[in-house]
């Protein structure tokens, strides 16, 4: 999956790279504006029949949430911090940060809000932490406990790095990932947009 | 900007309360990959037709990499420090 993506984005540069498709921008754009909206719809109705997460956060208590609620602050804040230093300013890196892993979504989202460049930014950002999470896993258990597994794999915890939450931290933890997973989710594409809108 | 939450919205309360037929459901995940392929081929065409963006981007690969670094380690250092005293009792 992460290959047929990727491999899918380094195609579509090449292809900019050698064929002159400039004429064709506006066309591309309003393909692209018409495929968002099907996107978003797409990932609604995929988001909306997770119902048993409805059940599970009634059975471990509403104070579950606040877990993906730290996930999201501690995230942002840490954006704000780094955009001391990289090129991005504070409310791209922040909305940059929002997309918690989730490198397809955020990537296209940016791009059609933002610049290609952001876009192109929020890509690799989101796909890194997908894979730094894969990675650093084992560490951050062993260092701060294995309730902190649940937080650097964001949206992902409900599906690719889900099998190493549940590996490195069990499977209690690898629910609660689950729940903050899907609740990022469901924040992401919202969040994205709202501090995106106030970047000027 | 609405357009696309709407866009979202709909899309999960549809789902939701039953409406999305069953057949539309089993192939979810294949549609969304297919919109995804058309989605990203789109941004790597503007990527390439960008000359600013392929000459910078080790320099937006190196930004990329310390805004996923700063996210892991904020999450991670959050969920650690603030999980302990609201969790704390069933942790």
């Amino acid at each position: 999956m992460i290959l047929l993506l990727v491999g899918t984005v380094v195609l579509g540069v090449l292809t900019g790279l050698f064929l002159d498709i400039a004429t064709w921008q506006v066309q591309l754009d309003i393909v692209n504006e018409y495929l968002l909206y099907l996107l978003v719809f797409i990932v609604g109705i995929d988001l909306g029949r997770n119902k048993e997460v409805w059940y599970r956060i009634k059975d471990m208590g509403i104070k579950i949430l606040l877990a993906p609620f730290l996930v999201i602050l501690g995230t942002l804040f840490g954006a704000m911090v780094i955009s001391l230093f990289v090129s991005t300013n504070l409310m791209e890196t922040m909305a940059i940060s929002a997309g918690f892993g989730w490198y397809s979504m955020s990537a296209v989202l940016l791009r059609n809000l933002a610049t290609t460049e952001i876009g192109a930014i929020a890509f690799l950002s989101n796909l890194f932490r997908e894979l730094l999470t894969i990675i650093l896993l084992p560490f951050i258990v062993h260092h701060f406990g294995k309730f902190p597994a649940m937080a650097p794999g964001g949206a992902t915890s409900m599906d690719t790095t889900l099998p190493f939450v549940s590996r490195y931290a069990g499977k209690d933890i690898a629910l609660i990932g689950f729940i903050s997973g899907v609740t990022l989710t469901l924040v992401s594409p919202f969040l994205i947009s709202l501090l995106i809108s106030f970047n000027i | 900007m609405a357009g696309i939450m709407i866009a979202f919205l709909i899309g999960i309360v549809l789902s939701a309360l039953g409406w999305v037929p069953e057949q539309i459901h089993k192939r979810v995940d294949l549609l969304l990959i297919i919109v995804l392929v058309f989605l990203l081929f789109g941004m790597g065409l503007n990527i390439g037709m960008d000359e600013t963006i392929v000459q910078n981007i080790f320099e937006l690969g190196k930004t990329a990499f310390f805004i996923s670094l700063a996210s892991v380690f904020g999450s991670v250092i959050f969920v650690w420090y603030f999980g302990k005293m609201i969790f704390g009792d069933w942790l």
